[in-house]
């Protein structure tokens, strides 16, 4: 499993990020970890909305979208400018091995929380050595 | 503390920003009153308030201390990491940990003045500007 999750994309957060007609697309920043029945993808989305998230998964590719949409701040004039605002793009190559039905997300404080749970037949078994 | 060297780009003012925030992390620890450091900010104004955004996504409202002093607000906050029993990690890019920035403004808040936001992980502080520092439109009299 450990192996067979990898990022499409390379690009940092901070990156210069692309243009789209649309507008600017980053690359959110993510973590990964699992545990014995699920993996764990927590991606980074702030600003977004629950309902602008995309979440699709198609020949084992999980790809994650959050469209900012129109929240610009037009009564506002912009003096500094730290970070920039924009849509959000990442894909993750998941293994065979997991329930992809059972995918459970979660938009939290901006942040997208993904549960994916691995498939039953694939789960490592503990096999219980008896004394004769 | 090089003050010829870095010092490209358009910005006359970067010097003496440099300089500012050297000092302030000379003498004010680890905190940071000019240009850069986390979480990055955006300001915006307009006649009657600043507004000054931050991205903190994984925190709680609860979690977020907001102080102002003078004319400094400081945003200070601890990161923590999710506690897994027994969990393998595999990618970890999440910055994680205690912060803590203080941003200038060009006036002295009012602490009642001040309305503050956090939304989808986006702190959001609205500022009112007190009522001598508004900007005045002058008639010109003929």
């Amino acid at each position: 499993m450990a192996n067979q999750m990898t990022t499409q994309t390379q690009k940092s957060r901070s990156a210069v990020p692309y243009e789209t007609g649309t507008g600017r697309v980053f690359r959110p920043v993510a973590e990964i970890y699992e545990t014995e029945g699920s993996v764990f993808v927590n991606v980074e989305m702030p600003g977004i909305d629950a309902g602008d998230i995309e979440i699709t998964l198609e020949n084992q590719v999980l790809s994650l979208r959050g469209s900012l949409g129109s929240k610009s701040r037009n009564s506002w004039q912009p003096v500094v400018r730290e970070y920039g605002e924009g849509d959000y793009e990442r894909a993750f190559t998941l293994s065979d091995d997991v329930d992809a039905e059972k995918i459970i997300a979660r938009h939290i404080n901006g942040v997208l929380r993904l549960e994916v749970p691995k498939a039953e037949t694939k789960r490592p078994r503990r096999i219980e050595v008896k004394a004769a | 503390m090089n003050l010829m060297a870095n010092n490209s780009g358009p910005d006359p003012f970067s010097t003496i920003r440099r300089l500012q925030s050297d000092m302030n992390q000379i003498f004010g620890g680890s905190t940071q009153t000019a240009t850069g450091g986390f979480p990055a900010v955006n300001i915006y104004q307009n006649e009657d308030a600043l507004l000054l955004t931050a991205e903190l996504p994984g925190l709680n409202d609860k979690d977020i201390e907001l102080t102002v002093q003078d004319d400094c607000i400081t945003i200070a906050a601890n990161i923590p990491v999710d506690e897994v029993e027994n969990a393998i990690w595999h990618r970890n890019e999440r910055r994680r940990g205690k912060f803590s920035r203080t941003v200038e403004l060009p006036f002295r808040v009012d602490s009642e003045e001040v309305i503050a936001r956090f939304k989808n992980g986006v702190l959001e502080v609205e500022v009112n500007r007190p009522e001598h520092e508004k900007p005045r439109r002058i008639a010109i009299n003929n």
